[in-house]
């Protein structure tokens, strides 16, 4: 079980985040990267899980500097307006920094990877392609809008993982980024968007969650230690 | 397109059926004037100059938000807050959104099957 903290990025700004460690000796340290509902349950969750594979976890409030403390672990559609409007004022390049904070803690256990879904699968990638953020590899889940970074060449090891039923995601846009990034595990599973999101159930789906993150722990293993 | 080209072609099968028109231009054109969702798929079909088929980004303000489903609520976050839409376009300019186009073209042939009664398919000339 973890514990809300606070993280300052190099601008001053100060965000919460939330860190879980491991029993023993970690083997490396994990930034781990929000959905668009903030730091709710199931992230908190999937941090803690991180923890227990053996992985020092920060997950920092990616929204914070739009919405100070913003979660939800309201998935429905009343919630739809209220992102909207957060990601209508939200900095890709701030956000980058917001990382480069949790880097700093989750470095204490050695190198360090980071993963996100989502939003943070984006995320995930646009870190991997931006040298200096001390991160060793990333894995991302389901970043939507991947016109937005398939100029962005990855300076790290990094995989990602999307569903063949991602109905915002189509299928051409990951054959592209196959295509053009022919060394990045681009790897696909029979679901629909979110298939990791126990908490958001519409499209769970454990069978494709559980390859996909035992893929990430074994990159993890692999690149982190 | 298929979509548009099967209506089309269900229109043609619709003259077949009917004994009282002899002809097909001026059926059409009678299919067109009483049904103009059906008119604008066959003027599609037939290449009329103008018409045609375009994605576009169509943006969506905040307050409609809650109405997406939630696949173009993911589109839109990555897109500027727009969602590709497939679009009618018009000589004039103008714009129809296409599910509805078809929908209401649909909804002519039930009308045009409706009025003609049980169907009598006749070789085709």
């Amino acid at each position: 079980m973890g514990e809300r903290i606070t993280i300052t990025a190099s601008d001053g700004f100060t965000l919460n985040a939330y860190r879980a460690a491991p029993a023993g000796k970690p083997r490396g340290g994990v930034v781990l990267i929000q959905e668009v509902w903030g730091l709710n349950h199931w992230i908190r969750q999937e941090v803690d899980r991180y923890a227990a594979e053996g992985y020092l976890t920060v997950a920092p409030a990616m929204f914070d500097r739009v919405e100070l403390g913003y979660e939800s672990d309201n998935y429905g559609p009343e919630q739809f307006a209220v992102i909207g409007e957060l990601m209508k004022r939200f900095d890709h390049k701030t956000a980058l920094l917001d990382v480069a904070a949790a880097v700093t803690p989750a470095s204490k256990a050695g190198k360090v990877g980071i993963t996100g879904y989502c939003f943070g699968g984006a995320v995930s990638w646009r870190a991997a392609a931006h040298r200096g953020l001390g991160l060793s590899a990333a894995s991302g889940y389901y970043g939507g809008g991947v016109p937005n970074y398939i100029d962005l060449a990855p300076a790290i090891p990094l995989e990602m993982h999307y569903g063949d039923q991602d109905k915002g995601i189509p299928l051409e846009q990951i054959e592209a980024l196959k295509a053009r990034y022919p060394d990045v595990g681009i790897h696909v599973y029979a679901a629909g968007h979110g298939f990791c999101n126990s908490d958001g159930a519409s499209n769970f789906n454990e069978a494709a969650c559980s390859k996909a993150s035992a893929r990430t722990l074994d990159f993890f293993r692999k690149h982190l230690g | 397109m298929l979509a548009a080209a099967l209506i089309d072609a269900y229109v043609d099968r619709l003259f077949a059926a009917d004994d009282t028109v002899d002809d097909i231009l001026a059926y059409r054109e009678s299919v067109a004037a009483a049904q103009p969702a059906l008119g604008l798929v066959m003027a599609l079909c037939a290449g009329r100059a103008g018409v045609g088929v375009a994605i576009e980004a169509v943006g969506v303000p905040l307050a409609d938000y809650g109405a997406l489903p939630v696949e173009d609520f993911m589109v839109s976050l990555y897109n500027d807050h727009s969602v590709q839409r497939l679009r009618l376009t018009l000589p004039d300019g103008g714009r129809l959104d296409m599910q509805d186009v078809l929908r209401e073209a649909l909804a002519g042939l039930d009308a045009l099957q409706t009025r003609r009664g049980p169907r009598r398919v006749r070789p085709v000339r």
